[in-house]
């Protein structure tokens, strides 16, 4: 009787740090992604001297938060 | 950008602005976009061809080839006309390939014939009213290289100068204190 309780609890505590496991490894694994649907654009023929345009659309698409750190010129 | 943080699942705006100074050649820029995803970063890729003499392009010659809604004072602007000329010995349809609907609404002909001048008119929406910008439209034509014409649209508002009032002997006190002129006014109290 007293070895069977023991055996439930080790079930339990196995159960407990699978689930653990589990949770954390899901977090570690979750990742950002991004994607961009069209990521060139063609402006044509543009006066000198002047601004233009022209606006592209991130998506967020992972499993976590995207973050976008800064956007340097090329 | 408006927002640097971007919820699973949800899209943000990247503007980029291109400014083509004195450039007279087909360029390419390639801004990179640096993100907690991690390496290789994202690039995107803008094309332009700057033009020296903007009234002598082909197919197509705008005039004005840049709009200028700028506001000096109270008198509102709210829309501009510009001429779409087809140089070329063909129709031509014209499609917007991108444009800013929040700030202005685009009347264009669907096609021009072949040497005819079209007008068209680009109008403000009340967001675009109230805001100073500098952004543009691109528009296509089914030529058979396809050519594109990104025209810059800006809108600057200007306050109205206050109105100078010059002191006046004859006012009576309250009207010198609502132009300030309170140095008259001590000497009157004296």
């Amino acid at each position: 009787m007293k070895g069977s309780t023991v055996n439930l609890s080790r079930h339990w505590i196995a159960l407990g740090l699978l689930v653990v496991v589990l949770v954390v490894a899901g977090s570690v694994m979750a990742a950002p992604r991004m994607d961009i649907e069209n990521d060139s654009f063609n402006f044509g023929y543009v006066p000198q001297n002047s601004k233009i345009t022209h606006s592209f659309w991130l998506k967020s698409t992972g499993d976590d938060t995207l973050r976008v750190v800064r956007v340097v010129p090329g | 950008m408006k927002k640097d943080a971007i919820a699973v699942g949800d899209s943000a705006e990247l503007e980029i602005i291109f400014s083509t100074k004195r450039y007279n050649r087909t360029m390419t820029k390639r801004p990179k976009i640096i993100t907690n995803v991690g390496p290789p970063d994202k690039r995107v890729a803008i094309t332009a061809s700057p033009v020296a003499r903007p009234d002598s392009t082909y197919p197509l010659v705008f005039n004005p080839y840049k709009l200028d809604l700028s506001q000096f004072g109270e008198k509102v602007r709210e829309n501009i006309t510009f001429d779409i000329t087809n140089v070329s010995d063909e129709d031509l349809r014209i499609e917007v390939i991108a444009t800013r609907d929040n700030l202005w609404e685009l009347e264009l002909p669907e096609s021009i014939g072949a040497g005819k001048t079209e007008k068209a008119m680009l109008k403000l929406t009340d967001e675009g009213l109230e805001t100073s910008f500098e952004k543009s439209f691109t528009v296509e034509v089914d030529d058979r290289r396809n050519s594109r014409f990104t025209m810059p649209v800006k809108r600057s508002i200007h306050a109205a100068r206050p109105r100078v009032v010059t002191p006046n002997t004859t006012t009576n006190t309250a009207n010198k204190a609502a132009t300030g002129n309170t140095k008259s006014d001590k000497k009157g109290d004296k």
